[in-house]
């Protein structure tokens, strides 16, 4: 009888990762509960339906590569970007901006470049500055001032799919608008803080909901921190260079979004925890990841303080894809036994 | 324990389930004689021992059955009397499953010891302590002890630390690997041993302490080597050092860590640190050699899984076969079957169950597929730097196992793929379940022998050259001696034309040259024996003692001179032979681009060319691969023929157009139609004259080439030479009457 | 005027500044190269088997410096076709089927030493003097030097020498490189329908 004959090792830990994928989507349910608190059904309604636009591109996509299209997607990675997607879009976002996005995720970021562990570039991400700048209007105009702060009624399911699927504008007025970074950004301007806190879309506090929601996705993120599925480097570089950023340029409130805000709205804390770290597009090395985060969180304030975009996660996180690789050969570990790091590339070597 | 010692921590390891207690809750077990022992001459680095018993030859237990070849080897033992029945290629423990040379010995059962004794006693010595280091290691070296803790590294070896000064001693009884307890049970048991290997370790190395560093997962035996070490009075310079339980921290370079807080450096050895590091193991096994004069034959190996019932440790004797131990412990083959050698993270998986046991084998793990699941398979890295982490090397595992997979293997040399220990920990931890330490093993092969093929490459180069370099001067000397001889032969015309009565006579005059020149040198030397010898009869005759020797000088001195006489005389002649002689007889070169000389181009080359493609045809019957090659010579060769025919015609032209000249001038038809006439029998005339130079060339060649290796067929191919050249005379007289018609 | 005067001196100054910055650098960091030659040579294989059509590696790396095509050179495979494209900066062609084939493995000369007669031809055949003998004693081959060049296997009158794969031991072997997910379930599939068939 033949004996099976394979490299050692013959033993295997736990992880796995679709295991390790399931994680990440479970962390971001407390996000997704609260967003929901606050703005209704939309996301919910979204975020199915990109994960349902997810596994389906994937599919197809696998079947056309001929790959086993079931082991594939078990490993869930497709789900994970969908769910991403899902949450960084507007809540009330019309059904054809979540598909479109997501398929492109799919499609185009991810399979096109040999599918997962291969895409140089955040998928999500790539879906969601797609439509952010062919589709500008829609991206800004259909988040939701949020019901529980400023009293009115919560979208319900109906009205939700209504307004997603069949652009019922004439009720999507009486919810949407724009999101407080977007408002504090383009009023500061003409008004004093004070004054602008007394808005809608900030009801006398702060970010009117959305610190909820950050602090939510920031539970999750220390969630998987604890299960060691994210190192702490790129969040806490990120949102350290954000604060400082913050704290240096912009201490004046009357002419700068103030740090409370840089951290407790728009997507923030997703981006820092979910997607940021995503492993696939991210540098690697601890050092590396430390400037990866660093720059994303420096990005993220120099475009949302004097870019055209209000929120900037997904704009930071793909200049910082570019850069990754490049980081990672300048910022390799010291290996035992050396007594310096081989770092950068030899003379004419191509990376 | 007695010093507190600071432990360090290495970066990264990972806890995988021990699985230790079902081996090591029951005492070692002696394994029975097996009904034949295999055992390969390679069990360990370097090279394979050399056998010195034959086919058929008894053997005592212990008795030398092959000798180490080189210094970075070990002999081999027999591990119980028996005869030798086959020496021949077997399957080894190998991941390969390829075949080397063994030894195979039929136990007799009697199990007889060769005279043995420890080292003491043999050298009469009164105190132990006091054996010389030289000695210790002759003995270690002799009893083909060889790291017993997986690699097999020759411990004799080890212990020449070269111009390194040690001054510690790591004993590793750390055993990270899960369900391995060998050196467990072997601390539990033999703890004195250790003890006592250790102390005599010191001693070779001159080293000031010894720790011997043991996982927290085993209380059992560092209790027993504390008792051992208070028992030899020992707890001064051994400290026995309980480290947390972490794999891979049995690895040597991590133990060192662990235990020193230094780094062995990459590429360098443990001694440039003053660390030498020995399993503990190894360390018993010296004292045993020492202290008993028991060369390594058996060794402890823990045979568990649950595959087999009877899980525990076995003292088995090496070359038992896997098969046997597994038997005696139990085993039921389950589906999907795998013996691994070694633990689940390091070891190897067998082929097949018919290998023995080896110096190295410390485990054998027969698990079902429940207990360790085989891989799933791999899906696509996602980057997730898991690996990184429990890297205790520091190094990038996915990275290696990105440009591993890509075969770009210069960037995974630079990032340190030969740094990596093969632990296996970014395996175990990788959610993607990559072979990750199969495609460094693959990289690393790949790019060793890449450093092979580069090193013959380069030496095939330099053989290649040295071959051009030879030729060329080989070529040069003989064109140096052709050089020689026409000089020799010009010079020889103008003696010729200074005597204008001497007549040709086909004698070979450079010949007569050397042999003057011969005669005069022997004439030289002659003379200068006269005057020694005279010299000499004249010491003689001032010297009573040497007296009696003057008849004899005086004897010797008139034969030389008679021999100068005779040899003056040689010369006179030779050098009127030389007078005489008339100059080179060989056939007159004349002017190379005469019409002759281009035919006979044409007509060699012509030849060439119907071998060429004789053999063209051969090789496209054949099909062979060479069919292109020839066609391009074949073409070659005929641009060559056309060339030398057209030349030759050119030639020939300017002949006839001189001929016709003079015919034209003459005014007759007569002579022209006389001249076309005569054509065909001269053209046959010529075609017989160029066959017959042809000869002679050849005839001269091979004289040549006889000369030139001093074959003994030289005279006769001179002789042949003369007849040709006779012939060719003949012939050219011939033709010069024909030609004048 | 004057603005072009300013414009015009530190436009000057400028590229006399850069200009001498960059003289500097190639005098301080001149990287000291091969002669082509020397790097051509050294990516070939140096089995001096003549196959290419030239006398041997160094002929062939000296006629590729002189623009000769840089895929006639069977043993140095695909792999060699693109080092020297790589090093020559010109497109890596497919191997010249004139000049031969790739072999997969490589080989070794063997000669069955009792049928050898001596004659000394492959001796004078081997480029790289691989081959052991004299006259009328019979021939062996230098296992580790010979190149697997073919060249004495056509000069033997007695076709006494074969080229043999070269042989792989336990301390030459190693692991291959594992098959990926993908290709492997493709193949437990396979094997399952041929089950399902049989």
């Amino acid at each position: 009888m033949a004996l099976l004959t394979l490299s050692s090792p013959h033993t295997h830990g736990p992880n796995r990762t679709s295991r390790i994928m399931l994680t990440v989507a479970l962390a971001t349910l407390p996000g997704l509960a609260v967003m929901t608190w606050f703005f209704g059904f939309g996301s919910l309604i979204n975020t199915v339906l990109a994960i349902i636009t997810a596994l389906a591109s994937e599919a197809l996509v696998l079947k056309l590569r001929k790959y086993p299209v079931s082991f594939f997607l078990k490993d869930n990675t497709a789900l994970v970007t969908g769910l991403l997607l899902g949450l960084a879009l507007p809540p009330l976002a019309p059904w054809w901006i979540t598909v479109l996005a997501t398929s492109f995720a799919i499609i185009f970021a991810k399979q096109i470049y040999g599918g997962m562990g291969n895409n140089p570039f955040n998928p999500a991400m790539v879906g969601y500055a797609l439509v952010l700048i062919s589709f500008p209007v829609q991206m800004t105009t259909n988040w939701v001032t949020s019901f529980q702060v400023s009293g009115s009624d919560v979208a319900g399911f109906t009205d939700a799919l209504s307004i997603i699927f069949a652009g019922a504008s004439s009720t999507a007025d009486a919810f949407t608008g724009a999101t407080p970074l977007d408002q504090y950004k383009y009023l500061i301007s003409k008004e004093t803080s004070d004054e602008l806190l007394q808005r809608n879309t900030f009801n006398g506090w702060l970010n009117g909901g959305w610190e909820w929601v950050n602090l939510a996705f920031l539970a999750g993120g220390l969630f998987l921190m604890v299960r060691r599925i994210i190192t702490w480097h790129i969040p806490v570089s990120m949102l350290a260079a954000l604060g400082i950023c913050s704290l240096i340029l912009g201490w004046d409130e009357d002419l700068y979004t103030p740090l409370s805000l840089h951290l407790l709205s728009g997507a923030t804390m997703l981006g820092a925890f979910f997607i940021a770290t995503d492993p696939v597009s991210a540098s690697t090395t601890p050092t590396g990841k430390l400037i990866y985060g660093a720059g994303i969180g420096i990005l993220l304030y120099v475009i949302r303080t004097w870019g055209a975009y209000p929120d900037a996660v997904a704009f930071a996180v793909l200049l910082m894809n570019f850069a990754a690789p490049f980081i990672d050969a300048y910022t390799q570990p010291r290996s035992y036994g050396h007594s310096k790091p081989k770092r950068g590339l030899k003379p004419g070597e191509k990376s | 324990m007695t010093h507190l010692i600071q432990l360090h921590e290495f970066d990264g390891g990972i806890h995988p389930p021990e699985n230790k207690r079902q081996s090591n809750s029951r005492p070692i077990r002696k394994a029975s004689l097996p009904s034949e022992l295999v055992l390969p001459l390679h069990q360990h680095i370097g090279a394979p021992a050399n056998p010195v018993v034959a086919v058929g030859d008894t053997v005592l237990k212990g008795q030398v059955i092959a000798e180490p070849e080189g210094f970075v080897s070990a002999p081999l033992h027999a591990p119980t009397s028996g005869k030798i029945s086959a020496i021949e290629a077997r399957q080894v423990p190998h991941a390969s499953g390829l075949s080397e040379t063994c030894i195979v010995i039929e136990p007799d059962g009697e199990d007889t010891w060769i005279e043995h004794q420890g080292l003491c006693d043999a050298l009469g010595l009164d105190h132990c302590d006091d054996i010389p280091v030289d000695k210790l290691l002759e003995r270690i070296r002799d009893c083909g002890i060889a790291g017993m803790g997986g690699a097999g590294f020759p411990t004799a070896v080890k212990l020449h630390t070269g111009k390194h000064k040690i001054d510690t001693l790591i004993l590793n009884g750390a055993e990270c690997e899960p369900y391995i307890t060998a050196d467990d049970m072997l601390m539990r048991e033999h703890a004195s041993e250790v003890i006592r290997g250790a102390q005599i370790l010191l001693q070779i190395l001159g080293a000031e302490r010894c720790l011997i560093g043991v996982e927290d997962n085993k209380p059992e035996a560092i209790a027993a080597l504390d008792d051992a070490l208070v028992q030899h009075n020992e707890e001064h310079h051994i400290d026995v050092v309980t480290i947390p339980t972490k794999y891979p921290s049995g690895g040597e370079k991590q133990l060192i860590q662990i235990l020193t807080g230094k780094e062995v450096p990459s590429g360098g050895i443990p001694a440039s640190l003053g660390i030498v590091c020995q399993n503990v193991g190894t360390a018993a096994a010296i004292a045993d050699a020492v202290d008993f004069g028991r060369p390594l034959i058996s060794r402890i190996t823990t045979v568990t899984g649950d595959a087999v019932r009877d899980k525990g440790n076995w003292e088995v004797l090496l070359g038992t076969p896997v098969s046997h131990l597994l038997s005696l412990s139990g085993y039921r083959p389950a589906k999907r079957e795998r013996v691994v050698m070694g633990g689940p993270m390091m070891g190897f998986a067998l082929p097949t169950t018919e290998l023995p046991v080896v110096k190295t084998t410390n485990c054998l793990l027969a698990p079902t597929e429940k207990e360790l699941p085989t891989n799933n398979p791999a899906m696509a890295c996602i980057r997730c730097g898991l690996c990184a982490e429990a890297c205790p090397a520091d190094l990038l595992p996915q990275q290696l196992y990105w440009f591993s997979k890509a075969q770009e293997f210069d960037k995974a040399e630079q990032h340190n793929l030969f740094d990596c220990i093969e632990c296996g920990a970014c395996s175990y931890v990788c959610p993607s379940e990559i072979p990750l330490v199969q495609y460094y093993r693959f990289s690393k092969g790949a790019i060793r022998e890449e450093r092979a093929a580069a090193e013959k490459a380069e030496q095939a180069r330099i053989r290649y050259e040295a071959r051009i370099d030879r030729q060329e001067r080989e070529k040069a000397e003989k064109e140096a001696k052709r050089k020689a001889r026409a000089e020799a032969a010009a010079k020889a015309q103008s003696v010729k034309k200074e005597a204008p009565a001497a007549k040709a006579v086909p004698a070979a005059e450079p010949a007569a040259n050397a042999d003057l020149e011969k005669l005069q040198k022997q004439l030289a030397a002659a003379q200068a024996a006269v005057a020694k010898t005279k010299e000499k009869l004249e010491a003689a005759r001032e010297d009573p003692e040497k007296a009696d020797k003057i008849p004899a000088f005086e004897s010797a001195l008139a034969k030389t001179q008679d021999k100068i006489k005779t040899l003056a005389k040689d010369i006179a002649a030779a050098k009127k032979a030389a007078k005489s002689a008339p100059a080179a007889a060989g056939p007159d070169k004349g002017d190379p681009n005469s019409p002759e000389r281009l035919q006979k181009k044409w007509e060699t080359a012509a030849a060439r060319l119907e071998t060429a493609r004789k053999r063209l045809a051969d090789a496209e019957v054949d099909g062979a691969d060479t069919v292109d090659a020839l066609r391009a010579g074949v073409e070659k060769q005929e641009a060559r023929v056309a060339e030398a025919k057209s030349a030759y015609e050119a030639s020939l032209n300017s002949d006839a157009s001189l001929k016709t000249a003079v015919s034209n001038n003459a005014g007759t038809d007569n002579t022209s139609a006389e001249t076309v006439a005569a054509k065909p029998d001269a053209e046959q005339l010529q075609k017989k004259l160029l066959a017959q130079k042809d000869r002679v060339e050849k005839a001269k060649e091979r004289l040549e080439m006889a000369r030139a290796e001093g074959l003994d067929s030289v005279e006769a191919l001179e002789k042949a030479l003369n007849k040709q050249l006779d012939k060719l005379a003949a012939f050219e007289a011939q033709a010069s009457t024909t030609g004048e018609v | 005027m004057s603005t072009i005067i300013i414009a015009i001196v530190v436009l000057a100054s400028l590229a006399a500044l850069f200009g001498a910055l960059l003289g500097f650098a190639s005098v301080r960091f001149r990287v000291e190269g091969n002669p082509v030659v020397d790097q051509v040579n050294d990516l070939l294989p140096q089995t001096q088997c003549g196959q290419c059509g030239f006398p041997g590696c160094k002929p062939y790396a000296e006629a590729i410096a002189d623009g000769e095509k840089i895929n006639k050179c069977p043993p140095g495979g695909e792999s060699t076709i693109q080092a020297l494209a790589d090093l020559l900066g010109v497109e890596p062609e497919p191997l010249d089927a004139e000049h031969g084939a790739e072999k997969d493995v490589p080989m070794v000369a063997y000669i069955r030493e009792d049928e050898c007669i001596g004659c000394t031809k492959c001796i004078q055949a081997c480029p790289v003097d691989a081959i052991l003998g004299a006259a009328k004693q019979m021939h062996t081959v230098i296992v580790d030097e010979c190149t697997g060049c073919d060249l004495c296997v056509e000069p033997c009158p007695v076709d006494c020498i074969d080229m043999v794969p070269q042989s792989t031991d336990t301390s030459s072997w190693y692991w291959q490189a594992p098959t990926t997910g993908v290709e492997l379930i493709a193949t437990d599939r396979r094997s399952l329908k041929t089950e399902a068939h049989a």
